[in-house]
């Protein structure tokens, strides 16, 4: 998994990239982890070039919104092709995250 | 032709999820399983592998050994362990709340593991756990 991550005003985005599986999800949660850890309030999470999830990674962003909801902070994911929209829609999460079709979507929506 | 192992024993560990994976895909496209539904016997089977790797042996490592056969137009996938008692079945679909504050984080793998197969049988054999999921080719109409 591949995780790039810029400042955009003050969003925080992260750019996935690749399996958000069992396997990469300690090392997303951990970046992710760190940004909050260092203030970030605003997350979003470009999914655009990830074509599988499973729970490992479900449950990482469930955490990250956890605790980001503990200091008024806010985490959205954007551009999640269908297959992981179909994950979070069977999850139930599409009601818990915001979730937006682009990137600026994403951005203006804070 | 490439000759397809019948089976692999792994230590169950989360390293080895690769491996798991390189196998389920090798019989996906034996049988001709459509790319969703490939997806979705990945997903499967890394749930039940991951809760194993998890805990299945907690005191140690174990091993896990997946079979793989054809039947019809069905990927039969049955996954062993040597572990603790675990029957996924057990627990009920389930439920989740809407609210954010209220959801628990555990449960959503065996949840997703059941609803994207067609079939899960649990057998508690000797001192194993025996867990079949089942795939058919494509996903329904009416899925």
């Amino acid at each position: 998994m591949q995780i790039d991550q810029k400042k955009e005003g003050e969003v925080y985005t992260f750019f996935l990239n690749g399996r958000f599986d069992a396997h990469s999800a300690g090392e997303v949660e951990e970046k992710l982890d760190l940004a909050v850890s260092q203030g970030a309030q605003k997350l979003l999470v470009d999914l655009s070039g990830v074509e599988y999830i499973s729970s490992a990674g479900l449950r990482v962003l469930l955490a990250i919104a956890k605790k980001l909801k503990e200091k008024e902070g806010q985490i959205k994911l954007c551009c999640l092709q269908p297959y992981v929209k179909e994950v979070f829609d069977v999850a139930g999460l599409t009601q818990i995250f915001k979730i937006y079709n682009t990137h600026q979507e994403g951005i203006d929506s804070f | 032709m490439e000759k397809i192992p019948l089976s692999i024993t792994l230590k169950a560990s989360l390293e080895n999820l690769d491996k798991v994976n390189r196998f389920v895909h090798q019989w996906s496209k034996k049988v001709g399983l459509s790319s969703q539904s490939e997806r979705d016997i990945l997903l499967a089977v890394e749930e039940a592998y991951v809760n194993i790797t998890k805990y299945a042996y907690p005191e140690s490592t174990g091993r896990v050994t997946i079979y793989s056969r054809i039947d019809k137009d069905r990927l039969i996938i049955k996954i062993k362990d040597e572990g603790i008692p675990f029957n996924p079945l057990q627990f009920t679909k389930a439920e989740f709340n809407t609210s954010l504050k209220e959801r628990k984080v555990g449960g959503l793998g065996i949840f997703l593991m059941r609803n994207f197969v067609d079939g899960v049988e649990y057998e508690r054999k000797g001192n194993c756990n025996l867990l079949t999921l089942i795939k058919k080719k494509s996903r329904d109409i009416f899925n």
